[in-house]
Formats: structure tokens, sequence, C-alpha cells
């Protein structure tokens, strides 16, 4: 590993999100590539300015401000490669999530076959499927049409056939679009990518290709057992790229400045989670959620089955679809510490509505605060429902986004997280403090000992790790639920008794190692199933191991103030000296 | 990070809210996807009028000429009589075939226009369509044409900016509903007196002063703050609701209630639209004004100046006003222990408070 750093390169890592625009400086500290600072500037791609690159430019003059290096020369071009004198920077790579979703139907032979492969294309991906064909679609000719031209799509991913198989479905796919295209104006029309049957890729491009922009990319079911999704899916990323580069202004110069190492910021945070899943919990399950102002995404399951899924809604832009929610304002109430956001009497519901409309803006109180990590409780709530369900037992946790990254304190983060979460048994949960995940999974293409490094220092330092305990049935608070020993490596060791309706924590520092073991009362499941004993080695975090024995599902009560009462009592059970971590 | 101060370097501006008694407003009127431009530069518009559209539902059929007529699609398709793009009446014969004494016709269902006809000779009618359309908003000119798109109208008058719109436009008079700006209007406030008006309060919590004021054929209601309750009746509202400061029992600002009350009897347009910030489209109230001068131009942001008056936005502390101390940020733990880009702010009240940059807007 040592070798790759005779000649460390400088590396600048640009992430242009809805709200924000940041700059990372990555560079060699005596041998090991270290992050070296974060600039930020408020994003430029909205009016009035309608230019990425001018937030860029403030998140680099930032940047050159907090680090002390020399970025941009003269005339404000970026330096690159780094000159004699250690000015600017040699590699450039970046990531986007600033634009609005594309819509993306979805044209396939069979549902659970090619239709499912192609929506697995677009999963991950900044866009909303909203029109799906299939061969055995009961709708009659005219239905189907008229559906496919009010869809007015982005893309059409059209997918069908094994190699060698089916040509009936993909011509009428064909004939479909070749209706719509007497109805889409020129300017209307969309990218057809053609991920079926290969034998036919001739046929499609020459029927369609008069019409629309084609794009051929290799069967994503080639035979009814294999699944082939990569090429599709550089095929699909390609065309999105083009797509928001036309309708973002900037956006393609920053494709030109990274020389294409220019991704979705979705894409690298998936990368990077597999990464830290193949780290912490190679045998165990996954959940990494990436909670932002527009979108969500979220990474989970098994190491070699992860799924990748990206949501239109989030915690400040993306709050708008909720709005008119009503269920979504009774769980935000149901889960808030306060029901009143100042002295006139304003409403909880009435802060969703502001943060919608606001969502750049930080919380200038306490309530403010309180009320941001409500609203991703109840966004993390949808994402476990869509992922996980009711009572997942998740080995890691991966969590970023500006409320959790850069949340007050530490224990504040773990508690909207175990709340929105549940997980069940014990889980290793780590915090994107720097909100730089999305790009170390671009970096890892380029220099994957860059991640390798940077993931092992601070800004990676796990949180704490969580035994969190359920039980089938009613169990009074105070009761024990479970006998825990921590063994350090030094040889002491720390009993606890765990009572239901508590949080407890023991320390175990970053870096350190021990062994836990937890011995269940009768029907308690510590993970292991319910009655079971726990024996597992961890490692150190900012907070130790924190023993969740609130019980699973576990809901607020119902009283504003005894809510209020236990968030701060269990924030106090929490509270940790460890000095911010963030950079 | 660094603590100390420095210059705030030249690049992205904050957000202004404009609130000015003589502007000149530059608004651009697009579309939601591409479509047809339906006014020309320089073409004095009404706010009414519609300036671009783009199809949104098409009701097409689709007649299997082949099977009607009992022939293979290739002579079916020579026993056509209408081609792409012609327009058709009901009863018109689209196709006819004959055979001896015998023949068979397919005659057009509905008034519509041909738009093709495939290989397997099925023949593609349109029998209706659907628009999304945009309208002019204000009243004035159009000055830019954005094809397809739509277009850049410019109008001058009184000008406020809210931040929240129901998706209507109208115009009316203004009438005040309420006496001071942090006052709540009930459904009492509304008479018979106040039919068809453009009427302006504080705020408004209770949604049957959204049905009263539909009873009475209001033609605009502007509030200072809308509770939560009020939201979803107001998104029904047949005439547009504009919220100017927040939600819930949030007070006008004192600019735009001033300026709003001594206006009182004049016309006003309400475009309220919702506040597009991809766009930077905020939603507006406008006074006609017989004649103008020295209009100030609108701006949708501008950089931060010491001396400029600035709006903090405060979620639990709406309309909170103040001046701007410095432009230059520095990086500060906040009270609530968030880290942030700050700058000082001296507030009306006296009280002097570091304010995110992000929670700020200039108030021109």
């Amino acid at each position: 590993m040592q070798a790759s750093l005779v000649e460390t390169d400088a590396y600048l890592a640009l992430d242009v999100g809805s709200s924000f625009t940041r700059a990372f400086l990555f560079d060699g500290v005596e041998g090991q590539y270290r992050l070296i600072a974060v600039g930020q500037a408020p994003s430029s791609v909205a009016p009035p300015v309608r230019d990425a690159l001018v937030g860029v430019e403030q998140a680099l003059q930032d940047l050159q401000h907090l680090s002390g290096v020399r970025l941009l020369d003269e005339e404000g071009a970026l330096i690159v490669p780094t000159s004699a004198t250690g000015e600017g920077v040699d590699v450039v790579v970046g990531t986007v999530s600033c634009g609005r979703p594309l819509r993306v139907v979805v044209m396939g032979v069979l549902p659970e076959l090619s239709v499912a492969s192609a929506r697995r294309v677009v999963a991950g991906a900044y866009a909303d499927v909203v029109e799906v064909f299939t061969a055995t679609d009961a709708a009659t000719l005219e239905e189907q049409v008229t559906r496919l031209v009010e869809a007015y799509p982005d893309i059409v991913i059209l997918a069908g056939g094994t190699d060698k198989g089916a040509r009936h479905a993909v011509a009428a796919h064909v004939d479909l679009l070749l209706w719509a295209v007497r109805m889409w104006p020129l300017v209307q029309r969309p990218w057809i990518l053609f991920v079926g049957n290969e034998a036919l890729g001739p046929q499609v491009q020459k029927r369609l290709g008069a019409h629309y922009e084609v794009r051929l990319a290799p069967n994503v079911r080639p035979s009814i057992t294999r699944e082939h999704l990569a090429p599709a899916r550089e095929a699909f990323l390609d065309i999105f790229r083009l797509l928001w580069a036309t309708r973002n202004p900037g956006l393609e110069d920053l494709h030109l400045l990274t020389r294409g190492r220019f991704t979705l910021t979705a894409y690298g945070f998936a990368r990077l989670a597999r990464y830290l899943h193949r780290l912490y919990a190679p045998r165990g399950t996954m959940l990494a959620v990436d909670l932002g102002d527009r979108y969500t995404s979220a990474v989970w399951g098994a190491l070699d089955a992860t799924r990748h899924e990206t949501w239109p809604w989030g915690l400040g832009r993306g709050l708008t679809p909720w709005t008119t929610r009503a269920d979504f304002h009774e769980t935000v109430t149901r889960w808030a510490p306060v029901q009143k956001l100042h002295t006139q009497g304003g409403t909880v519901a009435d802060f969703v509505h502001w943060k919608a409309l606001y969502p750049s803006t930080l919380p200038l109180d306490d309530t403010g605060v309180d009320l941001e990590e409500t609203l991703a409780r109840a966004l993390l709530q949808q994402v476990r429902q869509r992922t996980v369900g009711r009572l997942p037992r998740v080995d890691f946790v991966l969590a970023s986004g500006g409320v959790l990254s850069a949340a007050p304190q530490p224990q504040r983060a773990l508690l909207t997280l175990l709340d929105g979460l549940q997980p069940v048994g014990l889980t290793t949960v780590v915090v994107d403090y720097a909100q730089m995940a999305g790009v170390l999974g671009v970096l890892a293409e380029v220099n994957e000992y860059v991640v390798v490094q940077v993931v092992g220092s601070a800004p990676f330092t796990p949180l704490a790790t969580v035994l969190s305990v359920a039980w089938a049935g009613k169990v009074a608070p105070g009761q024990p639920v479970a006998r825990a020993t921590l063994t350090y490596g030094h040889g002491e060791s720390v009993p606890l008794e765990v009572a239901a309706g508590e949080l407890r924590r023991l320390s175990l520092a970053p870096g350190r190692r021990a062994t836990l073991e937890v011995v269940p009362q009768r029907g308690v499941d510590v993970g292991a199933g319910p009655g079971q004993p726990l024996q597992r080695d961890i490692i150190g975090s900012l907070l130790g191991v924190v023993f969740d024995a609130r019980g699973r599902p576990w809901a607020p009560p119902e009283a504003p103030d005894e809510r209020a009462r236990l968030l701060q009592q269990w924030r106090q059970a929490l509270q940790t000296t460890v000095q911010e971590v963030a950079t | 990070m660094n603590q100390g101060t420095r210059e705030l370097a030249p690049g992205p501006a904050r957000p202004a809210v404009n609130i000015t008694p003589l502007a000149t407003v530059e608004r651009e009127r697009r579309l939601p996807r591409p479509g047809q431009v339906r006014v020309a530069e320089g073409r004095d518009v009404n706010f009414a009028d519609v300036v671009a559209a783009t199809p949104r539902r098409h009701h097409i059929m689709i007649l299997d000429i082949a099977q009607s007529l009992g022939l293979p699609p290739k002579v079916a398709r020579q026993a056509l009589r209408v081609r792409a793009k012609d327009r058709v009446e009901q009863g018109d014969v689209l196709a006819e075939h004959r055979r001896g004494p015998f023949r068979r016709r397919v005659v057009a269902p509905q008034r519509g226009r041909v738009l093709g006809v495939d290989a397997q000779a099925r023949l593609l009618l349109r029998i209706g369509m659907e628009w999304d359309e945009v309208r002019a908003g204000l009243n004035g000119q159009v000055v830019r044409v954005l094809e397809p798109w739509g277009v850049v109208v410019r109008a001058e008058g009184s000008y406020i900016e809210g931040i929240w719109g129901n998706g209507q436009v109208a115009a009316g008079l203004l009438r005040p509903l309420t006496a001071r700006r942090s006052a709540p209007v009930d459904e009492e406030d509304l008479g018979l007196e106040h039919r068809g008006v453009v009427g302006v309060a504080g705020y408004c919590l209770d949604p049957r002063v959204l049905d009263r004021a539909e009873e009475l054929s209001f033609r605009g209601l502007v509030v200072g703050g809308l509770g939560h309750a009020c939201l979803e009746r107001a998104r029904r509202a047949p005439f547009p609701v504009l919220v100017t400061d927040g939600f819930g029992p949030v007070p006008m600002s004192e600019e735009a209630f001033r300026l709003l009350t001594s206006a009182e009897g004049r016309s006003a347009v309400v475009l309220a639209e919702p506040w597009d910030q991809v766009n930077g489209a905020r939603p507006c109230v406008m006074l006609d004004l017989p004649h103008i001068s020295q209009a100030e131009r609108v701006l949708p942001a501008e950089q931060l100046l010491a001396g400029q008056t600035v709006r903090v936005l405060h979620a639990a502390r709406p309309g909170l006003v103040g001046t701007l101390l410095t432009s230059q940020p520095r990086w500060e733990r906040l009270p609530n222990g968030l880290k942030a880009l700050v700058v000082d702010v001296r507030l009306r009240s006296g009280q002097r408070m570091a304010v995110p940059i992000v929670n700020i807007e200039i108030l021109r």
C-alpha cells in the first residue's frame, strides 16, 4: 500500500448538491492520504445564477482559504496538475445531485424478468419510473399509446427477450413508440435505450432511429437465469448525464473539468457503502442511507445481493411531496418533542411547510434542531419500510446527510437513526461526518488507496456499536431484559444489567477492541434469536457500546411533554465528551 | 475550521425578496414541457392572456382499416381516402373498397385529425386535446420569446413578492380585511361589501375564511401567514391565495402591509403561482400605476453588502427584519450547537444576532 505513496497526487473532489456545493481536498500527510479540508458554498444551478460552476468556484475559494493551498490562478482557473511549489491539484472528480429527476418509461416482456431488470438499470439514479409496459398489458392499443404519450418520458428503456428470444413483444413496443412519435414534437421525444434481445438491436435502430435518439446496450437478460446490468447502467448513465448537462447549466463544464470522472452522488454513495459493508460486516447485512435535500438514497441487503434505490424526497426541497400527506404530518407531530413552534403558536405542520420552502436554512434555535431531527426520523421510517422492513436485523448502518452528519452532538444523530430505523441486534453505526461518501465512491475508481486511508481516518470514525433489544408481548419498564459483559482488550470486564425502556452506554474508544457477551432473558432477542445469548468481538467508536432496550417496534409516548422528557433523558444517557470529529 | 473573518468572495448572491412601490418586473412565463408560444415579441398582454401552451392529454382512436374492410393490410392501405394531417368531420369517408356491386366504407366516428397509418393499415385519429396553458400573469408587454418554452413579460407598478401561492391568477380591487398586520382574519370580518375584492389580512388560520371568501367571489386573498389547516382548502380555492411571510400565525411584513393597505381600492393582479425555486419565480402582487417614473428594477438576488435591509429566515420567529452589519462571513457555532458561516445583523429591536448566510434574504 505504501508503494503507491512515493509520490502522492493531490485529489480534488467536487460535489454539487441541491443546496450546497462542496469541494474536498485530499493529499498525502506523513505517508497516508487524508482529507485536508472541505470548502463549501451555496449551489448555483438554480436562478439567479444558473451556472453550477459559480458555486464550484465559491467552494474552491473557501477551500483555498481553509486549507492554505492555492488552487486557483490569477484568472480564477483551477491549477492542474500541482506546481513545483505545491499549488493546485492533480486529479479532479465530481458528483452531482442538483437536478430534477428524469422521467423514465420501462418496456419489457415479463414483469418479473426483463421489466425487473430494466427497473434495476434505473434504480439508484435520480429518476422516476413513470410508466411500465409489458407483453401482458391488458390495455387497448389506444390506451397504451395514450399512456405512453402522456407519460412525457425523458428516457424509454426498451427491454425484452432473451438473446434469440421474444421478438413479437419487442416489435409491439417499437410499434407503440412509432405511434407516439406522431404526437410528440421533436423537442419532446425521449431517448430510447434498447437493452433487450441483441439480435433485434439493428432492427430497433432501423425502425426507431429516424425518429428518436437510440442507444443500444447489451441485453440485460441474455437468458432467463442470467442478468447482465453493468453495460446497460453505463449507457443509461451516459444519457442521464447528457440530459442533466443540458438542463443544468455548468454541469457540462464540470464534466470536462473532471475529464469524465463525474457521476451521480447516489452512485458514488452506493459504491462507498458497499466498500464499508465489506469492511464492517462482510457476513452481515447493511442499510446505508443518504438523506439529502432533494433525494434520499438507500443501499441495503447482504454483501452479494445489495439493492440500491433513490427516491425523489428528502429533508429540503424533497419534503414538498409530503406536505400534502396527512399521514406524514401525523407521524411528524407524533414524534415531535414540541407542539408549538413559538409563542404565537405555530404548529409542527407549519414547520414542515417552512422547511420545504426554505430547504437550505439552518435551524436557529433548539426547537428547530428538534424538529429537523423529527422530520429525519419520519423519513428514515419511510426508508425502513421500503427497504429492510418492520424489525430489521441490520449489522451495519451508514448514514449521511446534513441533519445526521452535522448534528450538534453525535448522540443526537444516533438517537435520530435508532428511532427512524429501529434495528434489532448488534449494529455498527457509521456516520459520514464530512458528507463525502459520494465523492469517495468516485475516487475509489481513480485511486483505491485514497479511499482506504481516508475511510480509516477521523471523518469515518464509527459512531457507535448498538445492541438493540426486542421482545414479544409486554415487559414492564425497568424490568431486566439482558445481562451484558464488555471485556476490554486488556482484560478488564464491565458488567451491565439492561432494563426495559432504557438506553445505556459503555465507553469503548475508537481504535480499541472488546468482546461483548449478552445473555438475554427468556423471550428477549438480542440479535441471535429469542432467548439466545450473543458473543461478538466489537470495535471502538465515538459513543462506544450503546444498549437500546426500548423494545421493538418502539413508538414515542402520546404526551408531548413525556416525549420531550424522555428525549432529554436519553441524550444525557448517551452524553459524550468526545470532541467533534467533523472536519 | 477557521474561526477568523474573511472577505466574502464574489459569487452566488443571496436571494432578494422585492417589496417596492415603483418597480419594473421581467417575469419568465414557462411551460412545464416544450410547446407552442402563442404571442409575438412586443405584444401588450393582459394577465389572463394565454402566452404559451403544450398538449397535456390526447384523445385518440386507432381504427383497424384492414379488419373493417376485410382486406389484407397492403390492399387496405390502397383503399385509404385520407392522409396524415388531414382534418376529418364525423361521417367523412376514411377508406373505401369496391368489389363488383359491393362497396365497403370506413367513416370517421368523430371529428378529428388523421395522425398517420401504420403498415398494418391501422389509422390513428386524434379526436381531441387538452392543453397545459401558461398565462401572461401580469399586465405588461412581451419583451422576449423563449421558443418553445414561453415568454418574458415586462410589467411596471407596485410590486410585492410572497413565498407561497395556490397556483391561481386573478385581478381585483384591494381591500384590507384586518386593521393590523399582526391580526388574524375571521369569518365574521368578511361581509357583503367584500364581494369580488382582493382581500388583505395579517394572517389566516381558519379554513372557514376561505369558504366565506369563495361565497363572496373573492378575486384574491393576500395574507402574511397561512395555517396548516387552511393550506388544503387554499389549494382548492378558485381564486388566488398568496402568502407573503410564513406558515401559521405569522404577521405580514410591515413593508408589504403598508404598501397593500395604502393602495385600497386600486386594482391588483395576484399571481399566486407556487414559488419555483428552480426558475426563481416567486408568487407576487402587482398594482397597476397610471404613470411610472424612476421605477426600480426588480432583482431576484443581490450580493450581501453592509447596510442592506435583510429578512432573517427563522421558522420560530418569522418576520425578523434587520440591517446587515457586515458582509464578511465567518464560521461560528450557533447557540444550538450547529456550525455555520454567519454574518452579523442588527434586528429592528436593536438586538445583534449572528445569522447563517443561508438564513438571509435581502429585502429590497
